[in-house]
């Protein structure tokens, strides 16, 4: 079969979800591990508790692996042979990496929220939950973001 | 279709490219607040106060065994904690001075400037009391940038000290004059801390960093506090207006002070005043160490509003250090009157604790 724009796009898609969701993820475990780093100098015994921090923000970037595997499922780039998509499938399936790219950017905000609260729990062990609570209501954009892509998927027959 | 591609792969770049950057001159600021932060939560509370305050000078060493000062305090004698403190205080500013941003480096250099003005504080103070050059000597903490010269100093009289430091950032000669006249000592206390805080407000204003807007506020507050500790001590010490001008930062009250006959009249009409939110809780009849500690207070308040409105960044570092120096200010004060034997009770009414 020869390749076509459609499957092109699909893996550009692909490409951006991971890419993007990655960097978020990167950048926001920048702030929270910094911290973390900033916390461990003064009191290694705080080691979970600044594992803890620094976890959260990697959901973005698994979010953004999952839709990479799914849209490269969907368009037969994984187990070797490709799939005819037209044009528009294609443009669809980018779209939903790049739903699920974008909102993985969420990352950066995750990862400022983990470092402001690696260090008031660390200071403050009983403010340890609400802090939590703050950091994982940053996750919603990316929940969003896979659900609307996992339906975008299904509307092309991807999965 | 190109053109979706292309403005794609250009978003990408910019996130991948610029945010990191962003984040690179951010990163030491957020370390240093994480630092500060679990220092601060090692500071003295409210009940720890309370049991050392009623502990007894014996006690102290193993009060503060697993404590910061655990390696300073070694044993129970007013002598050794005070030197313990001092000893804590600069390894502290050294740790904080390396741990902030090297682009403010140039401003948070007063927290080594102002081991020279202690050191020459220690020279000058010993001289006026007549203590014994080894003892001064034993007394000065290896520390600032001039503590060689300074130690050199200490075999000299005190018109030789300040004609020695005349082209030095503290040429002190003006409170001298005054000092040889009055042989009050807070002439020359006044005027060395006066030339400390000249520096580094020149150089916060020079440096034009947006991220010393938070210090900048901080150093106004200090100023304040500053110029209004000598114009009160100047007030009771019944000291002109052009006198006292001399030791401050900036006279902008000079009529008040002038037309006021005591300090407590000094104080309403300074309720009127841009220094009002430093005297707010302060009432008629106070002693100056009272009204001292009232005005710290208030300084120290500002520094924590500071901290609070800055969740990265200054706030946190300059509201510890307003915070740690308050802390071992009352450390020092504790064993002090502990070993005048007065009253936990009593202890308590003086300490800087909000």
């Amino acid at each position: 079969m020869e390749p076509t724009m459609g499957l092109g796009y699909a893996a550009l898609g692909a490409g951006i979800a991971l890419g993007l969701a990655g960097a978020g993820t990167a950048i926001g475990l920048g702030f929270s591990g910094v911290a973390g780093t900033g916390i461990i100098s003064e009191d290694p015994r705080k080691f979970g508790n600044v594992l803890v921090w620094n976890a959260l923000p990697q959901t973005q970037m698994i979010y953004g692996f999952l839709m990479a595997i799914l849209i490269m499922l969907g368009a037969g780039l994984l187990g070797g042979t490709p799939r005819e998509i037209s044009d528009t499938d294609g443009l669809i399936a980018l779209g939903a990496g790049i739903v699920v790219g974008v909102t993985g950017l969420s990352g950066i905000g995750q990862g400022s929220i983990c470092g402001g609260g690696a260090i008031a729990s660390a200071k403050r062990p009983e403010v340890f939950g609400q802090s939590l609570v703050l950091a994982v209501l940053a996750e919603t954009p990316a929940i969003f973001g896979v659900v609307i892509a996992v339906l975008m998927l299904l509307s092309i027959g991807f999965l | 279709m190109d053109v979706l591609v292309f403005v794609l792969v250009a978003a990408l770049a910019a996130v991948v490219f610029f945010v990191p950057l962003y984040l690179l001159r951010i990163t030491p600021i957020i370390y240093a607040t994480a630092v500060v932060k679990m220092k601060e939560s090692r500071l003295i509370d409210d009940k720890k106060y309370d049991e050392l305050v009623s502990s007894d000078l014996e006690d102290f060493p193993s009060f503060f065994e697993n404590t910061d000062y655990g390696k300073y305090i070694t044993e129970p004698t007013y002598e050794n904690i005070e030197r313990g403190l001092l000893l804590h205080e600069k390894d502290l500013d050294y740790e904080i001075f390396d741990l902030v941003p090297k682009d403010l480096s140039g401003v948070f250099d007063y927290l080594i400037k102002k081991w020279d003005v202690a050191n020459l504080r220690r020279v000058l103070g010993g001289l006026h009391a007549g203590m014994p050059v080894e003892e001064v000597k034993e007394g000065l903490v290896e520390a600032g940038y001039m503590y060689d010269s300074i130690q050199e100093l200490s075999e000299r009289d005190m018109e030789e000290v300040v004609s020695a430091l005349e082209g030095t950032p503290y040429d002190i000669r003006a409170g001298l004059e005054e000092y040889k006249a009055t042989r009050n000592f807070s002439f020359i206390d006044l005027l060395l801390k006066k030339r400390m805080f000249e520096r580094v407000v020149e150089e916060a204003i020079w440096s034009r960093e947006k991220k010393l807007k938070t210090f900048n506020d901080y150093l106004q507050v200090l100023a304040d506090s500053l110029d209004l500790n000598a114009m009160l001590r100047g007030k009771a010490g019944r000291v002109g207006a052009d006198e006292i001008r001399r030791f401050l930062m900036k006279f902008d009250v000079d009529r008040e002070y002038e037309e006021s006959k005591d300090v407590d009249e000094f104080l309403v009409r300074l309720k009127e005043t841009r220094y009002s939110y430093l005297v707010v809780d302060v009432g008629e009849g106070l002693d100056l160490m009272e009204l001292e500690r009232k005005i710290e207070e208030q300084v120290l308040r500002k520094a924590k509003d500071i901290s609070t409105a800055e969740a990265f960044g200054l706030g946190p570092v300059i509201s510890f250090l307003a915070m740690k120096e308050a802390e071992i200010r009352n450390i020092r004060l504790i064993a002090k009157l502990k070993e005048e034997g007065v009253s936990p009770e009593k202890i308590r009414e003086f300490l800087l604790i909000l």
